[in-house]
């Protein structure tokens, strides 16, 4: 029996929250979120129970806290497949991400799949690229639910492996 | 080769020489103590601030069992002085409220100060978590099984997530700072954190003392058990349930549900029980007692008033441990004494007090007449009174006559005696009896025949009424037989013989006139009855002959 912390991690409005809501069926309500900047939503797969802290989006006037992200065991980091500047700021992201937790393993989200949208396949392989524990790319669609259940499975295999190693 | 010769020389130089500097030093730092200890201290301080820098957590949870101690004493002393000193402010304040709280601490033996706190507290511990410092997830657990929270993980992740939002907003300048408690409603959430872990106790009401020190105590045992286990943890929670952590949290659950009522029992002063438990035997008794006495006294009530003669009068009674009052007013002695007779031999009837007052009331105006009526009745049968009377309601006439005042006299002092007399009006007429008595002699004799002594005494007792200045009149009459002279002789002498009598026997002072006839009393004829024509006739000046001789 595992249990561990995921964040989510990503830009304003890129999707976190639709895409924890997709996944899980239980959650906090969003109040919480806008009080003290984080939502948390409990999910169990396989065996494990994973704790998804849905971190309020990143904006210039409100940095996050980092403290949120400390104890995670991996990370979804989140963009805007449409929002060019929320790709950019993946690798920022990923380094904040690490900088809490070092050689955590991330899976990178693409959301908004759904709507129309001119990244290919080499775009992807170069945010993989970014970092050596960045474990898989994802095009998700929290609308239509497209590959939201693989990315957390993906996750959860790879930090399983890691635990149980 | 010659490096490698100095290498040997080196090793057997080394092997040779190290006992002997190892002794030197020995012995220098058994002399040089002090020196060796001014040396090394101004390195310590760096040393152990380098290490908190690098290591700060493993340093927290090194110190963690010591100093939670260390500052959990220091709490209790500060709290203990923070209590003497409410005492102290109470003890000054005097008010209803105030006293009863006085009266309520000294009934359960515990300071007023701690009454004060723990008004309207009831502290009860629903569930123990301990909880991964970074990542939220419950380590182990221990739930009240009555209030059981659906979503531990929720909670604990939701908690870590509020405490290290408060953590980081309130820290300033690099110091860090930790949320203590979260108060919601009466409940309340205390959290003790260590370096990797932290134990959020949701505790319903108020907390007390103890249990914040239990709950630090299990925290520092978890630490210094489990510390490294839980440092190291990755997210496999299968090592805690294994460890049985959770057996180290139940006993605070347990703690303080029944700590704290054995606390309150053993500070329960002795008194508490003894004293209800007296009142209620003296309230048994009491009762016991009351009903003994309402039983006694319906018995004598009952008693009282199927006696016939008793039914009538309002007699009330007080029964006490036996002892029976009786009051009230009756007519007659006659009653109280019944009342006593009968209440006496009713058993469970230990002493009668008769407070009974006797009363007669002959009010009625029928009763009061019949009363006179035979009082006059009474009076009458004797010699000397002739009455009569008119009754009209409280105001007595009373006709008729009396031989003498003395009579009288006597006659009204008997109704003034009646009640319901308010007046007498007295109309008696008094009058001496009227005498006239004629003393027979044998022919020749002048001595008085035993008849004669008889009906002398008979004028002698209504001589008794006469005023004794009234004369009386001695006549003789004769039966004409034989001489004049004769007669005359015999006449002078039974007159003496009269006289002499009344004188003796009746020792009178009053005046005589004698006069001597030569002839018979009127209407007697001395030939057909000469025995009744020798007399001396006794008479009485005045009077009225109502007597019947």
């Amino acid at each position: 029996m595992l249990a561990y912390k995921v964040v989510m991690v990503g830009d304003f409005g890129v999707g976190k929250t639709s895409l924890v809501k997709r996944f899980v069926d239980n959650s906090f309500s969003e109040e919480y979120l806008s009080t003290i900047g984080v939502s948390i939503s409990k999910k169990a797969i396989n065996d494990s129970t994973l704790m998804l802290w849905d971190i309020e989006g990143h904006t210039e006037f409100k940095p996050i806290f980092k403290q949120y992200l400390s104890g995670a065991k991996g990370f979804i980091v989140v963009a805007d497949i449409n929002r060019q500047n929320t790709i950019e700021s993946i690798q920022r992201h990923i380094e904040l991400c690490h900088s809490s937790v070092k050689n955590a393993p991330i899976c990178i989200a693409l959301n908004k799949s759904d709507i129309h949208h001119t990244l290919d396949e080499n775009d992807m392989q170069k945010l993989k690229e970014l970092s050596e524990f960045v474990v898989e790319v994802y095009k998700t669609s929290a609308k239509e639910g497209s590959a939201v259940a693989d990315i957390f499975n993906e996750l959860d295999e790879h930090i399983s492996k890691s635990i149980k190693k | 080769m010659q490096d490698e010769s100095t290498q040997i020389e080196d090793s057997a130089l080394q092997d040779a020489l190290s006992p002997i500097v190892n002794a030197i030093i020995d012995s220098n730092y058994e002399s040089t103590k002090e020196q060796l200890t001014a040396h090394i201290a101004p390195l310590l301080g760096p040393a152990i601030k380098e290490q908190v820098k690098n290591q700060k957590d493993d340093v927290v949870d090194a110190l963690y069992p010591v100093i939670g101690n260390m500052i959990s004493r220091y709490v209790t002393k500060t709290l203990e002085e923070m209590l003497s000193n409410i005492n102290a402010q109470i003890q000054s304040g005097l008010s209803i409220k105030a006293l009863k709280r006085k009266v309520r601490a000294k009934m359960q033996g515990v300071s007023e100060a701690e009454l004060l706190l723990n008004e309207n507290a009831s502290s009860n511990i629903q569930a123990i978590f301990l909880i991964h410092k970074d990542t939220g997830i419950v380590l182990a657990q221990a739930q009240n099984p009555n209030h059981e929270i659906n979503d531990s993980d929720m909670l604990a992740s939701m908690m870590t997530a509020i405490r290290s939002f408060v953590n980081d907003w309130v820290s300033q300048d690099g110091e860090s700072k930790e949320l203590g408690e979260i108060d919601y409603s009466g409940n309340k959430i205390i959290i003790e954190a260590s370096a990797y872990s932290y134990l959020a106790v949701i505790v319903e009401g108020a907390a007390y003392r103890a249990t914040y020190e239990k709950i630090r105590d299990t925290l520092g045992n978890i630490v210094s058990l489990y510390g490294e286990n839980i440092r190291e943890f990755e997210g496999d929670l299968e090592v805690f349930s294994q460890l049985k952590v959770y057996e180290k949290l139940e006993p605070l659950l347990l703690h303080d549900n029944s700590a704290q009522t054995e606390d309150i029992k053993m500070k329960t002063h002795p008194l508490m029980y003894i004293v209800p438990l007296l009142l209620l035997s003296w309230w048994g008794f009491i009762m016991y007692k009351s009903y003994m006495n309402e039983t006694l006294k319906e018995k004598v009530n009952t008693l009282l008033y199927k006696t016939a003669s008793l039914t009538s009068y309002r007699l009330d009674t007080k029964v006490e441990d036996g002892v029976v009052t009786l009051s009230g007013e009756v007519p007659f002695s006659y009653h109280k004494q019944l009342a006593t007779k009968l209440i006496t031999n009713v058993r469970d009837v230990v002493s009668v007090d008769n407070q009974i007052i006797v009363v007669p009331t002959l009010s009625d105006p029928v009763q009061i007449d019949a009363h006179i009526a035979y009082l006059i009745m009474g009076l009458n049968a004797q010699s000397g009174l002739n009455l009569q009377y008119t009754y009209d309601y409280e105001n007595l006439k009373v006709l008729g006559t009396a031989w003498s005042e003395e009579l009288k006299k006597k006659a009204l002092e008997s109704f003034a005696k009646v009640k319901g007399i308010t007046t007498i009006r007295d109309e008696i007429v008094v009058k001496p009896p009227l005498i006239s008595k004629n003393i027979y002699f044998d022919r020749g004799f002048t001595s008085l025949s035993i008849e004669a002594q008889s009906s002398l005494i008979k004028v002698l007792t209504l001589l008794k009424y006469a005023d004794k200045n009234t004369v009386i009149h001695l006549t003789s009459y004769t039966d004409l037989i034989g001489n004049t002279q004769d007669n005359t002789n015999l006449s002078t002498k039974r007159i003496a013989s009269v006289e002499k009598f009344l004188k003796e026997q009746g020792k009178i002072s009053n005046k005589f006139v004698f006069s001597e006839k030569d002839t018979p009393p009127e209407g007697i004829d001395p030939i057909k009855e000469p025995q009744k024509a020798r007399c001396v006739r006794i008479t009485y000046e005045k009077g009225e002959n109502n007597a019947s001789l």
